[in-house]
C-alpha cells in the first residue's frame, strides 16, 4: 500500500516508541544477569560473574542441577516438535489426500478443538495421567503437549498439503508405491518447509511450557528450565542478578532464533494465525 | 604326594575362609530423608541427619553389624505447599521417603490416612529420646499413639521496632518493660492498636506500617483467635471448636486497624518479600512472626547492615498479647517433626538415625543457627547464644496446635475469613458467619459450634 | 456360476473397500489416539470429576454426590467477585490487544518495511518468550527503587505489581495478545488491493480519512474473528496471573474464574485439595468453550476450510 510522505516521520519515532517497554525489558534481564546491581537500567556495581555459578551447581535444595534441568528442556521440546511433525502430517495427509467417511466431522472436531481452549482440561488431564501411571514422568508431558498442539499442527499441515499439486504422488501410485511409501518418500520432501515451520512453532511452544510441566511432574530429576526458574521466584529473598542469569539462560536459545530468524518468524506467527 | 595335597587343603581352606569373610562385607543402606526450611538457616534439619549418619555408622562398625548407613534427600527452600503436595503425592504412590520432616500437628491427619508409622515400640529402646522436654510429646501423639520424634520448636512472639517506638517518645525504661507488660496482660491488643495508631498519626509509621503479620496461611492464625479468648479444641469429644464471640473480636480488631489505616487491607496473598523487606528497612511497628526470622533476618535482609547487632539495636519482643486486660500472654509453638513412613523398609535403622540426630550438640546447633528453640533438656547448658537464650522464656506461656486430622480444613475456613475482614470484603459479622459456616460444611459432626 | 462370479466380485469390493479403509485408519490413529486421550477424554472427565467429592484424602475412590458441589459454588458468597474480576480481565485485555494490535498494524503499514519490521518482531517477543522469563522481566522492572525502573522513573518507590495489580496484569497479558492481532490486521492490511488507495489518494483524502473509509471497514472481519477468539482464550487463560499475583495481593483481588478453579483442585497450603470443585468450575469453561467454538466456526464459514479431497481414488 502507499506509504505516507516523509513528513510523517513523527509516526515512524512513535512506532518506535511503542517498543520502548520491551527493549526496556530485554536490557534489564541482560545488565541484571551481568551485573552485581542494577538501578533502573543502569549497572551500580562491578560484573558479576557469579551470578552464573548456578551453572555448575549441584542438586540443591529439593532443586536439580540446572544441567539436568537443561537436558529435560531440550529432551522435551525436541520430543515434542518430532512427534508433533509425524503425527500431524500424518492426519494431514489423510484428510487432505484421502477419502473416507467421517472426513467432515473429523476436520470438524479438529477445527473445533483448535479454537477450543485447552488450558482448562488441565484438571482432567491431571487425573488422567495419574490414572495411566504417566505422572511425574517427562514421556506423560511430552504426549499431553503434543496432543495439545495436535489441532494447530494437524490444520497448518493440511493448509501445505492442499497446496501441493498431486500429480507427482499419482504418479508414483500408478508406477505401483505404496499409501505410506507415496506420503513418506514423495509427499513429505514436498511440504519441507511446513515441516520446518510446524517443527520452528512447536519447539518455541514447548521451550517455554510452564503450567504443563508444573501441574504434571514433581520430581526434581524431571524438571525443565521453566519450573527451575519459577522456584526462584518464590523464594522469600530473591537474589535477582542470580536469577535474571537463570532468566537469560534459559531465554538465550529463543533470542538467537529471534536475532537470526526474525523475518522468519513473522512469517511463522503471522501465517499461523490467519483463519 | 599326600603332603602336596594337604598342602593344597590348606590353601584351598585359607581361601575358603578369606571369602567367607569378604562375603561377609558392609552392605550400605541409603536412607531417603526429605526435610524443609522453608527458612535457609533450618538447612541443620537435613544436615544434622547426615552428621548422625556418620556417628550411626562408627556405631554399627564398632558392632560388627556389617549395615553402614547412608542419608539422600534433599531440604527444601521454596515453599510449604509444594513441598507438601509432593509428600502426599509420594504416599499416595508409594514411593515415599523413610524420613518425612514437616509440621508435628501434620501427624494426625497423616496418621488417620495411614501414611506413617508408629514409633511408640522404637522410642522406647533408645535413651537419646528420653531427655526430649516431655510437654513436646503432645504435639505428635495422636489416638494414644506416638507418630514422630520432635525436632525443634519455636516461639511466635510480636515483635516492636525499639527505634520507632523512641520516636514517639518511650524512654528506654519503657522499652525494656514493655515484654514483660505483654506477658501480664497490662499491654493489650487494643493498646498495640492504640500506639499504632498514634505513630500513624504523628508520621512516624507510613500507611499501613502499623501492624505486620505473615502473608500466607499458617498455625499463626490459630494463635491470634486464641489471644482474642477463642477455644480450638474439646479435649474431651476430641472435636475441633468454633467460638463465634472470640472470633468477632479478632476480626473487629483487625477491621478497626484496616480503618485506622495501620494494617494493609492486602497484607495477605503477598509474597514474603512485602512481608521481610520493610521490617527489615526498620519502617514497621509492630509484627508477628516466628523465632526463627531472627536468624533469616540476620543472616540474609540485615548481614550488610551489622547483622545481629542491627536487630539487638532496633527489635524487641514478648509474647503475643491479649485481649482482656489481666489476661495471660499466650504464644504458639508448631514444633517440626520427623516422622518415619509405612511404606519404609528400614523403619528400625530410620528410628535408630533419629535417635543419633536426637542429641544436645545437634540440637543446639539447629537452635543457634536457625533461631528455634531447642527440644531437649540438656541442650540448655550448651547454648550462649543471646537470642536463643533471652527467647527460652516464651516457652512458659506456649501453647500447641490441637491434635486433630481435620485441623487443615479449620484452618482454611478460618483463613478466609481473616482474608475478607482484611479486605473489606466482609464485615467483621459477616465474616464470622462465613467461617461458621464453612466449618459446619466441611467438618459436619467434628465440629462443635459455639 | 454368475452367482458365483457376482459373489465374488462383491467380495472383492467390500475387501477393497475394507483396505480402502485401513489405509487412512494407519494415517488417522496416531493422532485420534492423543486427540481422544488428551482433549475428548478429559472433557468428558471434567465433567465426571465434577460430580463427586473427590479430594487428596479420597482420591482413590471418590462418591458421587450429584450437584453438590454446583450448589456450593452457588452459595459461594465470593463467586460475585471472581465472576466481576474475570468480566474485567476479559473486557480489558481484549480492549488492550485488539486496540494496540490495530495500531500497530496500521502504523507498520504505512511506513516502509525496513522501519516496519522489527516493531512488528520486537512486539512479537513478549508471545515467543517462555512465560516465567517475561514474568521475571516484569517483577525486575516493578521493584521498589533503586532497582526498579518503574519507581525510578515515577519518582515514586513502591513495588508496582502490589500496589497496581490489575494495571500490571492487563499490560503483561496484553503486551502478549497485541502481537495476535497485529499479525492477522497486517496481513489483512497487506491484501487490499492499492487501487482503493489510489482511488482514496485521488478523491483527495488525507491518510486518516484513508484509515477510517478504506481500511477499516475491510477490516470488519478480521477484527471480528480476532476479537471471538481472544475473548474465549483470555476466558480461560490464567497463567501469567499465577505467575504474577497468584490471585492476589489481598483476597481474590485479581482471581479469575479459570485461576480459581485451578487452585482448587491443585494447590493449597496442606496440600488438601478439593479436586471435585475444581472440576465444577472447570466444567463450566469447558461447556462454554466447547459451546462457542462451535458457534464461532458456523460464523466463520467452516465448509470454505473444510475444502475437498485431491485425490478420490483409493
Amino acid at each position: 500500500m502507499p506509504l505516507l510522505p516523509v513528513r510523517w516521520r513523527w509516526l515512524v519515532a512513535s512506532g518506535f516508541l511503542l517498543c520502548a517497554p520491551i527493549v526496556a525489558g530485554m536490557a534489564w534481564l541482560v545488565l541484571t544477569a551481568l551485573f552485581d546491581r542494577v538501578h533502573g537500567l543502569v549497572p551500580a556495581g562491578p560484573l558479576a560473574p557469579e551470578n552464573w555459578a548456578f551453572v555448575g551447581s549441584p542438586s540443591v535444595g529439593g532443586r536439580p542441577p540446572a544441567v539436568v534441568a537443561l537436558l529435560n528442556s531440550v529432551l522435551f521440546s525436541f520430543a515434542v516438535a518430532a512427534v508433533e511433525i509425524v503425527v500431524a502430517s500424518m492426519a494431514a495427509y489423510a484428510i487432505s489426500r484421502l477419502h473416507f467417511p467421517g472426513r467432515s466431522l473429523y476436520l470438524a472436531v479438529v477445527l473445533v478443538l483448535h479454537a477450543f481452549p485447552a488450558v482448562s482440561l488441565l484438571i482432567a488431564i491431571f487425573y488422567i495421567l495419574r490414572v495411566l501411571g504417566l505422572f511425574d514422568t517427562l514421556v506423560g508431558v511430552i504426549l499431553v503437549k503434543t496432543a495439545l498442539e495436535l489441532p494447530l499442527g494437524i490444520w497448518l499441515m493440511k493448509g501445505f498439503f492442499d497446496f501441493l499439486s498431486w500429480e507427482m504422488e499419482m504418479a508414483a501410485l500408478v508406477d505401483g508405491m505404496s499409501r505410506w511409501g507415496v506420503f513418506w518418500k514423495v509427499a513429505l520432501p514436498m511440504v519441507r518447509p511446513g515441516l520446518l515451520a510446524l517443527g520452528t512453532f512447536a519447539l518455541l511452544s514447548a521451550w517455554g511450557e510452564f503450567i504443563l510441566p508444573f501441574t504434571l511432574i514433581v520430581s526434581s530429576r524431571s524438571w525443565t528450565l521453566a519450573t527451575y526458574l519459577q522456584s526462584f521466584l518464590t523464594e522469600a529473598f530473591t537474589d535477582f542478578g542470580m536469577v535474571a542469569a537463570v532468566g537469560l539462560f534459559y531465554a538465550l536459545p529463543v533470542l538467537v532464533l529471534f536475532g537470526l530468524g526474525q523475518r522468519y518468524l513473522l512469517n511463522l506467527y503471522g501465517g499461523g494465525v490467519k483463519g | 604326594m599326600r603332603r602336596l595335597r594337604w598342602h593344597v587343603g590348606v590353601m584351598l581352606f585359607a581361601l575358603l575362609a578369606w571369602a567367607g569373610g569378604v562375603g561377609a562385607q558392609t552392605r550400605t543402606v541409603t536412607l531417603q530423608a526429605w526435610t524443609i526450611g522453608p527458612d535457609n538457616p533450618s538447612v541443620t534439619r537435613f544436615t544434622n541427619l547426615q552428621t548422625a549418619a556418620e556417628r550411626l555408622n562408627r556405631e554399627l562398625a564398632r558392632e560388627g553389624a556389617g549395615v553402614q548407613v547412608r542419608v539422600e534427600g534433599f531440604f527444601d527452600t521454596t515453599d510449604w505447599d509444594p513441598y507438601l503436595r509432593r509428600v502426599l503425592l509420594a504416599f499416595q504412590s508409594g514411593n515415599a521417603p523413610d524420613i518425612v520432616q514437616a509440621s508435628a500437628a501434620l501427624s494426625a491427619t497423616w496418621a488417620a490416612g495411614g501414611f506413617i508409622a508408629p514409633l511408640d515400640a522404637a522410642v522406647q529402646r533408645y535413651p537419646q529420646f528420653s531427655d526430649i522436654i516431655p510437654t513436646l510429646w503432645q504435639a505428635v501423639r495422636f489416638r494414644g499413639q506416638t507418630w514422630g520424634i520432635p525436632q525443634d520448636t519455636e516461639a511466635r512472639p510480636l515483635y516492636f521496632n525499639k527505634t520507632l517506638l523512641k520516636r514517639l517518645g518511650w524512654t528506654d525504661a519503657q522499652i525494656a518493660a514493655l515484654p514483660q507488660r505483654i506477658a501480664r496482660g497490662e499491654f493489650t491488643w487494643d493498646d498495640v492498636l492504640a500506639v499504632a495508631r498514634e505513630a500513624r498519626e504523628k508520621n512516624v509509621v507510613a500507611a499501613g506500617k502499623g501492624y505486620y503479620h505473615r502473608p500466607r496461611n499458617g498455625p499463626d492464625f490459630v494463635l491470634w483467635y486464641r489471644s482474642f479468648g477463642g477455644r480450638d479444641y474439646d479435649p474431651q469429644s476430641g472435636k475441633l471448636v468454633f467460638n463465634r464471640e472470640a472470633a468477632l473480636r479478632y476480626f473487629r480488631w483487625l477491621r478497626s486497624a484496616v480503618e485506622a489505616g495501620v494494617l494493609e487491607r492486602d497484607r495477605l496473598n503477598n509474597d514474603w518479600n512485602r512481608f521481610h523487606q520493610p521490617i527489615t528497612d526498620g519502617q514497621v511497628l509492630f509484627f508477628s512472626g516466628g523465632t526463627w526470622n531472627w536468624a533469616e533476618w540476620e543472616s540474609q535482609w540485615v548481614r550488610q547492615k551489622g547483622g545481629e547487632a542491627w536487630l539487638w539495636e532496633n527489635f524487641g519482643f514478648g509474647p503475643t498479647p491479649t485481649y482482656r486486660r489481666g489476661g495471660r500472654a499466650i504464644t504458639l509453638s508448631n514444633p517440626q517433626a520427623y516422622m518415619v513412613s509405612q511404606a519404609s523398609r528400614n523403619k528400625d535403622l530410620a528410628v535408630r538415625l533419629l535417635a543419633h540426630a536426637t542429641v544436645p550438640d545437634l540440637d543446639a546447633k539447629h537452635a543457634v543457627g536457625s533461631a528455634h528453640l531447642p527440644i531437649l533438656r540438656r541442650t540448655a547448658r550448651l547454648i550462649q547464644d543471646r537470642f536463643v537464650r533471652e527467647s527460652s522464656w516464651l516457652s512458659e506461656y506456649t501453647t500447641f496446635l490441637p491434635p486433630h486430622p481435620d485441623l487443615p480444613r479449620w484452618q482454611d475456613a478460618l483463613f478466609r475469613g481473616v482474608s475478607a475482614v482484611e479486605s473489606g470484603s466482609a464485615t467483621p459479622e459477616q465474616a464470622v458467619e462465613l467461617v461458621a459456616q464453612e466449618m459446619q460444611r466441611v467438618l459436619r459432626d467434628q465440629l462443635i459450634l459455639e | 456360476m454368475e452367482e458365483a462370479t457376482r459373489a465374488a466380485v462383491a467380495a472383492r469390493a467390500r475387501e477393497r473397500a475394507w483396505r480402502g479403509l485401513w489405509v487412512p485408519l494407519l494415517f488417522l490413529l496416531p493422532a485420534t489416539l492423543l486427540v481422544s486421550l488428551f482433549y475428548l477424554l478429559p472433557v468428558a472427565t471434567t465433567l465426571y470429576l465434577s460430580f463427586t467429592d473427590i479430594s487428596t484424602v479420597t482420591f482413590r475412590n471418590p462418591q458421587w454426590v450429584g450437584w453438590e458441589n454446583y450448589r456450593d459454588l452457588v452459595r459461594d458468597p465470593f463467586l460475585g467477585r471472581i465472576l466481576g474480576n474475570t468480566a474485567r480481565y476479559v473486557s480489558l485485555t481484549l480492549a488492550f490487544n485488539i486496540g494496540v494490535g490495530l495500531l500497530l498494524a496500521l502504523l507498520t503499514s504505512h511506513v516502509p518495511e525496513r522501519a516496519g519490521n522489527p516493531v512488528r518482531a520486537l512486539w512479537l517477543l513478549p508471545r515467543i518468550l517462555p512465560p516465567v522469563v517475561y514474568v521475571l522481566i516484569w517483577q525486575g522492572l516493578t521493584r521498589e527503587s533503586p532497582f526498579g525502573l518503574v519507581s525510578n522513573v515515577v519518582g515514586v518507590s513502591r513495588n508496582w505489581i502490589t500496589a497496581e495489580p490489575w494495571t500490571v496484569i492487563v499490560l503483561a497479558n496484553g503486551m502478549v495478545g497485541a502481537s495476535f492481532g497485529m499479525l492477522l490486521f497486517t496481513s489483512a492490511i497487506r491484501s487490499i488491493p492499492a487501487d482503493l488507495f489510489y482511488a482514496a489518494a485521488v478523491d483527495g483524502a488525507t491518510a486518516w480519512q484513508t484509515v477510517r473509509r478504506v481500511i477499516l471497514p475491510l477490516l470488519r472481519w478480521p477484527l471480528l474473528f480476532a476479537t471471538a477468539y481472544q475473548t474465549l482464550s483470555l476466558l480461560t487463560s490464567f497463567e501469567y496471573i499465577l505467575l504474577l499475583t497468584d490471585g492476589g495481593p489481598g483476597f481474590y483481588t485479581t482471581t479469575v474464574w479459570s485461576l480459581h478453579a485451578y487452585k482448587l483442585a491443585l494447590s493449597n497450603y496442606f496440600g488438601n485439595v478439593q479436586f471435585g470443585m475444581g472440576a465444577a468450575m472447570a466444567a463450566v469453561l469447558v461447556v462454554v468453550g466447547v459451546v462457542v467454538s462451535v458457534l464461532y466456526l458456523r460464523l466463520f464459514n467452516f465448509k470454505a476450510l473444510v475444502g475437498e479431497p485431491k485425490i478420490e481414488v483409493n
